[in-house]
């Protein structure tokens, strides 16, 4: 890609980072903020992939996005809180009324300037040591760097004993869903 | 009258009302899954029941009550002699008469309708009229009733019941 | 003329472009005739007729629906989060699009400047099973958000059971991709249609993978909420589910949605187990003898042809099986099929290490 375009879309990117995870903040009601933060994972997936790590932000979508905060959503929407500053859901979630805008605006703006510019020249002397490498970042690469040299590789054990501690969670998952309650009523609400 | 529960094939209350267990068989699901896919399969290949119906008419039975229909004599005359007996028995009060008298050459009767309505949305299809009728002057095809796009059209006069 | 087209073929941003514009004329053509097929199948199962009025065998009902569902009312139901409500029939939508964009659906020999070997996709990814997962993971949130900003209590039932039965078969869809990148050793989606040429059956992944197949395709079933797992939509308990307050061309977006997810995931299994635009005896022998452009078009109806089959298996099981239950349906998902999926992967790797299968 022409180095112009890396340029645009790391800007849009960045931007809409920090647009939306200040959003995730601002944003009264619960369910658009949840909405909101999974619209941040699009554009951190994206500097992922710009940044070499193709896998990690296939993963930032498919775990984050997909899994993760598909529990959110399902745990807020069971829970249903009622926004706070209005009774109507839709009126609630107005932060940015027309004036109550400027010092996001302002605000923004100065974070822009103090923070896009400085990752965006450390990203910029970082980039080349990164591109040098042919095939990184790929799948295979990945495999080498967690499972080549088994015996003396530090990465092996740990990857291996994380990957443990979730089956173990999902092994302990299932075991509460087995457990009947005291009143024998298998049945869910929902 | 004693009722017998074992007859009535009612089942009494059990004190946990708790799915029988079935067997392994049924609760790997496969298989079970598997003869009803070939159920449906052999429904698939079968012959659809559907009648396409104005343009397709169902085969009705001989004895099935359709639209009305004025029946005449051997001279060609209708028979009905405006008695007024099919309205008076008609739950629906769906038959509209008016009588006239008949004219002198007409033997055996004194009145004749001049308007015989009767009004196919009401009407039940019941068949009273024809049980009343001393004359048997009305009888019930097996025509299936027909759909227009007017109330006025429904409202069948003599001319159409005469020669329906 | 045709040289000057042809050059102009040859410029990797004109193609992309075109090749989007194929992806999605695709899904959208495919979609209406798969909302006709399935009321026509469902038809003949039960033995009726099906619609038969506009145009030839009713083949153009669908575009009847759609204008009469432009003319419905605009209606919104009381108090609801508006921006939610109007962005969930699109994001119900788009997942089906941008997933079949990585499926490759045929192969043109001797046209390299269609793709890598002439495969013909819209992207060649390495991770392209990665990436469908996770799109595809993104398409219940429209179901899931639609339903709560319907602001009525059935469509939030229908969006939560929707999410919950995401993330169950979600597992199960991931840990039996898990075993078939294994044998595969790769993850680009044409390099795995392409092992799965041959010249007899076995080199399908549907006869060398049976359980992972199986495992796949009832998570598949799950994650396009087709019967028996249409919970989120239960027309006898729900109304409809997510989409009750839904009307007009809002609900004809999430019926699009529901389709193209049902395409997409059709051609995924046809890629991933069927062996994709392949055919054993027939292919690579005569067809490779052909002008590109004739063995492109051989290649993509043979794949459309699997799809197809695979879009009338989905019917019919539609038809045939009742809905679970929703404590059944939990059950299913994590205490038979999620163990079910982590002995399918040992089973591969004790396979590939001490039986000496899927040796590449």
């Amino acid at each position: 890609m022409p180095p112009l375009l890396i340029d645009i879309l790391f800007a849009a990117a960045a931007i809409g980072v920090l647009v939306l995870s200040l959003a995730v903040v601002l944003v009264k009601n619960p369910v658009r903020a949840t909405l909101l933060l999974i619209a941040s994972f699009l554009p951190v997936a994206l500097l992922y992939i710009m940044m070499q790590a193709p896998f990690v932000g296939i993963l930032q979508i498919l775990v984050y996005g997909g899994a993760i905060m598909m529990l959110f959503t399902f745990v807020i929407m069971m829970i249903n809180p009622a926004p706070k500053g209005g009774e109507i859901p839709g009126e609630a979630a107005k932060p940015f009324g027309p004036v109550r805008m400027i010092p996001w605006l302002l605000l923004l703006i100065a974070a822009g300037f103090t923070i896009i510019l400085p990752v965006y020249r450390a990203a910029k002397t970082l980039a080349p040591v990164a591109v040098s490498k042919p095939g990184f970042g790929s799948l295979a690469s990945l495999a080498d760097l967690l499972f080549k040299d088994p015996m003396n590789n530090p990465f092996t054990v740990s990857f291996e004993l994380i990957s443990f501690l979730i089956l173990v969670g999902i092994i302990a998952a299932l075991n509460f869903s087995r457990r009947r309650g005291a009143t024998g009523k298998s049945d869910a609400v929902v | 009258m004693s009722v017998d529960m074992k007859k009535m094939d009612v089942h009494p209350p059990r004190p946990e009302m708790r799915p029988s267990r079935l067997s392994w068989i049924t609760r790997i699901y496969i298989p079970m899954i598997l003869k009803g896919m070939l159920i449906s399969l052999r429904e698939f290949m079968r012959k659809p029941v559907t009648i396409q119906y104005p343009e397709q008419k169902p085969k009705v039975s001989e004895r099935f009550r359709g639209e009305h229909r004025l029946t005449k004599d051997a001279e060609g005359h209708m028979k009905c002699v405006a008695c007024y007996m099919c309205a008076t028995a008609c739950p629906a009060h769906c038959i509209n008469i008016e009588a006239q008298a008949a004219p002198p050459e007409w033997d055996g009767r004194d009145k004749i309708p001049s308007v015989f309505e009767i009004d196919m949305l009401k009407c039940i299809y019941c068949g009273y009229c024809v049980e009343a009728c001393p004359k048997e002057a009305i009888e019930m095809t097996n025509k299936v009733p027909k759909v227009y796009q007017t109330r006025q059209e429904f409202i069948y006069g003599l001319n159409k019941l005469l020669n329906n | 003329m045709i040289s000057m087209v042809l050059t102009l073929l040859r410029n990797p941003l004109v193609l992309a472009v075109i090749k989007m514009f194929v992806a999605i004329g695709v899904v959208m053509s495919a979609v209406p005739m798969l909302v006709w097929l399935e009321r026509k199948l469902s038809a003949r199962f039960q033995r009726r007729i099906g619609p038969n009025r506009v145009g030839p065998m009713g083949l153009l009902q669908s575009i009847a629906d759609a204008i009469k569902l432009m003319w419905k009312e605009d209606f919104f139901p009381r108090n609801t989060d508006r921006l939610i409500f109007l962005a969930a029939p699109i994001m119900a939508f788009l997942p089906g699009i941008i997933s079949f964009s990585l499926i490759p659906v045929g192969q043109a020999e001797g046209a390299e400047w269609l793709g890598p070997n002439g495969v013909m996709a819209v992207s060649y990814l390495e991770m392209g099973l990665l990436v469908m997962m996770a799109v595809s993971s993104l398409a219940s949130y429209g179901l899931a958000f639609g339903g709560w900003a319907s602001n009525s209590q059935y469509p939030l039932l229908g969006g939560i059971r929707s999410s919950a039965q995401l993330i169950s078969y979600e597992i199960v869809m991931g840990m039996a991709v898990i075993a078939l990148a294994m044998k595969s050793g790769t993850l680009n989606l044409s390099e795995i249609a392409t092992q799965q040429q041959g010249w007899y059956l076995p080199h399908w992944n549907l006869f060398l993978q049976p359980l992972t197949f199986l495992l796949f395709l009832i998570a598949a079933f799950a994650e396009t909420n087709r019967a028996p797992f249409d919970l989120p939509e239960a027309e006898q308990e729900l109304v409809g589910g997510y989409h009750t307050e839904y009307t007009g061309m809002r609900y004809a977006w999430f019926m699009l949605g529901e389709y193209a997810g049902l395409w997409t995931m059709c051609s995924v299994i046809a890629t991933l187990f069927l062996g994709g635009w392949t055919l054993p005896a027939a292919w690579m022998g005569w067809v490779g003898h052909f002008p590109w452009f004739v063995a492109a078009l051989i290649s993509f109806g043979i794949f459309i042809a699997k799809v197809v089959a695979l879009v009338f298996f989905f019917m019919w099981v539609r038809w045939t099986l009742p809905r679970f239950r929703w404590d059944q349906l939990m059950k299913l998902g994590w205490t038979i099929l999620i163990p079910l999926a982590l002995a399918n992967i040992l089973i591969t790797a004790l396979l590939m290490e001490y039986g000496g299968l899927y040796v590449r």
